[in-house]
């Protein structure tokens, strides 16, 4: 459930997100326009030339690998691939870029007009409109109940170098306000930068984080990045707005930074429509200005009056020569698109005939994929068969509850820990052949995710046969009727709650280990 | 097309020119004056004529992602101003400005 301050604000007002995505291209062995290497971290200023220290005279040029990862980037976010594309510069003055330029793009990017399908499934409630939206379809899945699907438009996505790191000495928290002087660090310069400009499109907190994450995946699929928010590789600005309900005009907006999780694009973004909200509602006017989230003290601050486009002073980059981006190329390019998530969920959907949910799980994790998949063909069933349903539920039902919490509680990767897909697959026909019952099978999954043991191993160490047998059931059930004649009596008049009193006794005498759907079955017919 | 000294004043606090007021008026006036040349481009007749951003004809120049030497530390501080530690050193950034592009 959205947060009722939140709720309340968006009855009355609309709010117009638009997100500003940055993402360093980590994948490439070196920087966007000089040899050296791209890496986090490291001695400050160790992995600089003349070029990313900008020195008059060194001369950029493009990484081609960078370039290419790019529009790969735009085809995964079915965008169009400008034919003729150029760098710009884009002036400046701030000690983070040497150069007191950054070399961006400006018209026309690498790639623009691209969307974005996302699902919205946890705070769906925080769209109202969504049955009369045109970007919104609401999600008819049985276990997406609530949820809707919306289309956001994206703007275009452009190639840049990334900026030096800058330390403020001397004030609180590193904040630039108080601080004696300054250090930098140009070791991230140059570093090759994907800049991502969605439409208008979002339209609440919620919208915006479920963006984010799905381009975070779609980047990891694809492999460009490791999008890691906390060292910055993948960085969200967002622009804000709200208008009355029903007006068509946008409000004035403001720019939010600093937004580094998944949490905090949310939780930013939340609190900055109820402060907008309040503004306007006491007669105030919104300042259009750069803020700044502070995730421990949760609130915006105002950062600084940012220069207009008009003054950035965008011009052509005299160092590098323009491009061509010819069909032939493009095609090239698109040939190395992996399967997107939300086509590898399909597919896991269709062979396997899990939930949209659980192949989601799925869709979004390599490891847990390749898991799953041996784990269905240890277990022994011929995919796309009438069988490989059961089997596959059982199997991802087993790794979602009993395998995930056995690695978030030993703090394990799947990778790590001493469970196979052998041990799961022979678990499960285990109990998918009635040899245990699935209370069993809690007890082996214990012990093998202790041990390492096979649960075949451990079945017959422990003796935890399940008896299935009817006629040494039978035998066990006739004994208790002679000693249990009252009870019998009872039941047959109507106390049929006795029911559950013979099934224990039946436990009881075979140790835990009767076929409960056997004994059941034997015990309505006895007793009847 | 002309500039105001009020925008030639602008101009040049972005590109940090230190410019007194009768040295901007001199130069808006040549300014001005290089202007009325580019008038006359403005009078031809250039349809269809994509506007030219290079010199030469040259497309598509990259180079392979393969790495070079980095500058050894002696070298990367060597026309820098001043220097703490590995890192650059500047002075007190001015107030109402955080961040950069």
């Amino acid at each position: 459930m959205a947060d009722t301050r939140l709720t309340e604000a968006l009855e009355r007002y609309e709010a117009v997100i638009g997100l500003e995505i940055h993402t360093e291209i980590t994948v490439t062995q070196t920087k966007m326009f000089c040899g050296c290497p791209v890496a986090f971290g490291g001695e400050p200023n160790t992995r600089t030339c003349p070029t990313c220290l900008g020195h008059p005279g060194a001369l950029p040029v493009p990484n081609e690998e960078a370039i290419a990862w790019t529009v790969l980037a735009g085809l995964a976010t079915a965008c169009t691939i400008a034919p003729w594309s150029q760098f710009h510069r884009k002036n400046y003055f701030y000690p983070d870029m040497p150069a007191n330029y950054q070399i961006s793009q400006f018209e026309p990017p690498f790639c623009a007009d691209g969307r974005l399908d996302i699902e919205l499934t946890e705070n769906a409630d925080e769209r109202l409109d969504v049955a009369t939206a045109a970007n919104c379809t609401p999600l008819d899945e049985a276990d997406r109940a609530g949820g809707y699907r919306a289309t956001i438009g994206i703007t275009r996505l452009h190639l840049e170098e990334d900026t030096g790191k800058m330390n403020h000495i001397g004030g609180a928290d590193g904040r630039i306000a108080g601080a004696t002087h300054s250090l930098v660090d140009f070791n991230r310069a140059g570093t090759p930068l994907m800049e991502l400009v969605t439409e208008p499109d979002i339209r609440t907190p919620e919208e915006a984080r479920a963006f984010a994450r799905k381009l975070r995946l779609i980047w990891l699929s694809l492999g460009v990045s490791d999008c890691n928010m906390e060292e910055g590789s993948m960085r969200v600005d967002a622009n804000i707005s709200i208008r009355p309900r029903g007006v068509r005009e946008f409000g004035t907006k403001t720019e939010l930074k600093n937004m580094n999780s998944f949490k905090g694009i949310h939780d930013g973004l939340a609190y900055e429509i109820i402060r907008q909200a309040a503004v306007l509602d006491e007669g105030g006017t919104v300042v259009q200005e750069t803020r700044h989230w502070d995730a421990s003290a949760k609130v915006t601050s105002a950062m600084r009056s940012k220069e207009t486009a008009d003054d950035y002073r965008y011009f052509p980059e005299p160092d590098t020569v323009p491009f061509e981006f010819s069909s032939a190329y493009v095609d090239a390019i698109a040939a190395r698109l992996p399967e997107l998530p939300d086509a590898r969920r399909e597919r896991i959907t269709d062979t396997f005939g899990l939930s949209m949910h659980d192949a989601g799980v799925l869709a979004v994790d390599t490891e847990m994929l390749a898991f799953f998949e041996e784990t269905v063909a240890a277990a022994g069933v011929e995919v796309e068969g009438i069988e490989v349903k059961g089997v596959a539920q059982a199997v991802i039902n087993l790794m979602l509850n009993d395998l995930a919490a056995h690695l978030n509680a030993e703090d394990v990767t799947l990778a790590a820990c001493r469970i196979t897909p052998a041990h799961i697959a022979e678990l499960v026909v285990l109990v998918n052949e009635d040899t245990i019952s699935s209370k069993q099978a809690k007890e082996v999954f214990a012990e093998m995710a202790a041990s390492g043991e096979l649960p075949t191993a451990i079945v017959e160490a422990r003796g935890l046969k399940q008896v299935s047998d009817t006629g040494e059931l039978e035998a066990i059930v006739d004994t208790l009727i002679a000693a249990h004649e009252d009870k019998v009596a009872e039941y047959r008049a109507g106390k049929t709650g006795l029911l559950g009193f013979f099934v224990g006794q039946v436990m009881r005498e075979t140790g835990g280990q009767a076929n409960p759907k056997v004994v059941n079955e034997i015990l309505a017919a006895k007793l009847a | 097309m002309s500039l105001t000294q009020k925008e030639v004043a602008h101009y040049a606090f972005l590109a940090r020119i230190e410019l007194d007021e009768a040295a901007t008026a001199a130069l808006t006036e040549d300014i001005n004056a290089l202007l009325v040349h580019l008038k006359h481009i403005g009078e031809l007749d250039l349809d269809g004529v994509e506007p030219m951003t290079h010199a030469t004809a040259l497309v598509n120049v990259t180079r392979s992602d393969e790495r070079r030497d980095s500058l050894p530390p002696n070298l990367v501080f060597k026309n820098a101003p001043a220097h703490e530690g590995n890192a650059f050193l500047v002075p007190r950034i001015g107030s109402g400005t955080e961040g950069g592009a």
